[in-house]
């Protein structure tokens, strides 16, 4: 059961991934924001490189999940396939 | 049934004698649905929404492949399995929209409006492939305004007006009710006076004229052809192109639906 459950969420993130990482908003918003900003906050500091890496992955993170979601919804509602998915067995 | 809307509080769903209101997600795939509008993912290909479906419904790769492939094959998009979905036409669509409510082999089918907007030959290509699983036993209910494809395919058919069902019947016995309002199509040589087409419209209530021809809305079509033969006779008119049209069930729809209306109010006679 929890096997099954874990597979979907695998599956519908692997659809959002190929389908809006490339889109204009979560790029900007999701990778260019979180890199250039991590960026000027860590020029002229002495920052070892591998917490500069950690900043930067997790900025991307937390920014592209919050940059994804206004581009899934809309697209999604609008083309209908958020209707398909609803009626498909997975749990809300 | 789809789980999209909420249930109001004393809804009941049963589906195969199974009350299937309290745990709507486990039957979910019970149900193949065909949406008027294409709801696959457009930048995906073919087979990628078909992949994706195959996953959400928990089908091992193997199986989504083989299943894939001869659904393809069924509905003639094999070639266009690594098309774009967004690439192709209504039709082609359409029949995607098939493939992945099929996917799964669910026992009931629903389909909205499926040959809306489609070119002859995806019509009859859907038509046959829905013929083709009502033989295998599948049940399959469809939302259709096509009163043709519903007198070619359906078994039952229920007529709804303002959310209110106002006909449940077979298609031969709702043609059988309405039998009585066959209609008579006729000419009349030679022009006819003022006087003359006064008098005609005087005698049969229903008549109306267009592009030459006469017609009389008959709910007794046996003393109708009567009384116009005799009025024709009387009157020296010379009938030719004489034609009786069996009520369709188009005529029987737009007749419940206008009768419906009228009955609560919201049309006048």
């Amino acid at each position: 059961m929890i096997n099954d459950s874990l597979n979907r969420i695998w599956i519908l993130s692997k659809k959002n991934i190929s389908l809006y990482v490339k889109k204009g908003p979560v790029l900007i918003f999701g990778l260019l924001f979180p890199f250039f900003m991590t960026l000027s906050w860590a020029i002229g500091r002495a920052i070892p490189i591998n917490h500069m890496f950690i900043g930067i992955v997790s900025m991307t993170s937390f920014f592209t999940a919050t940059a994804i979601s206004p581009v899934v919804l809309p697209i999604e509602t609008r083309e209908k396939s958020l209707e398909r998915i609803l009626v498909s067995p997975i749990s809300l | 049934m789809t789980g999209i809307f909420k249930l109001e509080d004393k809804a009941k769903i049963e589906i195969f004698n199974e009350d299937i209101t309290t745990n709507l997600s486990k039957y979910k795939s019970n149900f193949g649905i065909v949406p008027e509008v294409s709801n696959a993912f457009s930048d995906f290909t073919v087979w990628q929404n078909l992949k994706f479906s195959g996953g959400i419904y928990g089908f091992p790769k193997e199986k989504i492949e083989k299943r894939s492939k001869k659904l393809l094959e069924q509905f003639g998009l094999l070639d266009k399995m690594h098309s774009k979905t967004k690439a192709l036409s209504k039709g082609l669509k359409q029949r995607l929209n098939f493939c992945l409510a099929l996917l799964h082999e669910p026992p009931i089918l629903i389909l909205d409006e499926p040959t809306s907007g489609l070119d002859p030959i995806s019509v009859k290509l859907m038509r046959n492939r829905i013929l083709q699983l009502k033989k295998e036993g599948k049940t399959i209910l469809i939302t259709t305004h096509d009163m043709q494809e519903a007198q070619t395919i359906c078994d039952r058919i229920l007529i709804m007006n303002r959310g209110k069902i106002i006909a449940d019947e077979s298609p031969d016995n709702i043609r059988e009710r309405f039998k009585s309002t066959s209609t008579i199509l006729f000419k009349i040589d030679g022009t006819l006076s003022q006087d003359q087409k006064t008098s005609l419209m005087d005698t049969f209530d229903s008549i109306k004229e267009k592009n030459e021809y006469y017609s009389i809305s008959s709910y007794n079509i046996l003393r109708d052809i009567s009384n116009l033969y005799h009025y024709s006779k009387e009157n020296n008119l010379q009938i030719s192109d004489f034609k009786v049209k069996e009520t369709s069930l188009e005529e029987v729809f737009i007749h419940l639906i206008k009768e419906d209306s009228i009955s609560i109010g919201g049309l006048k006679k």
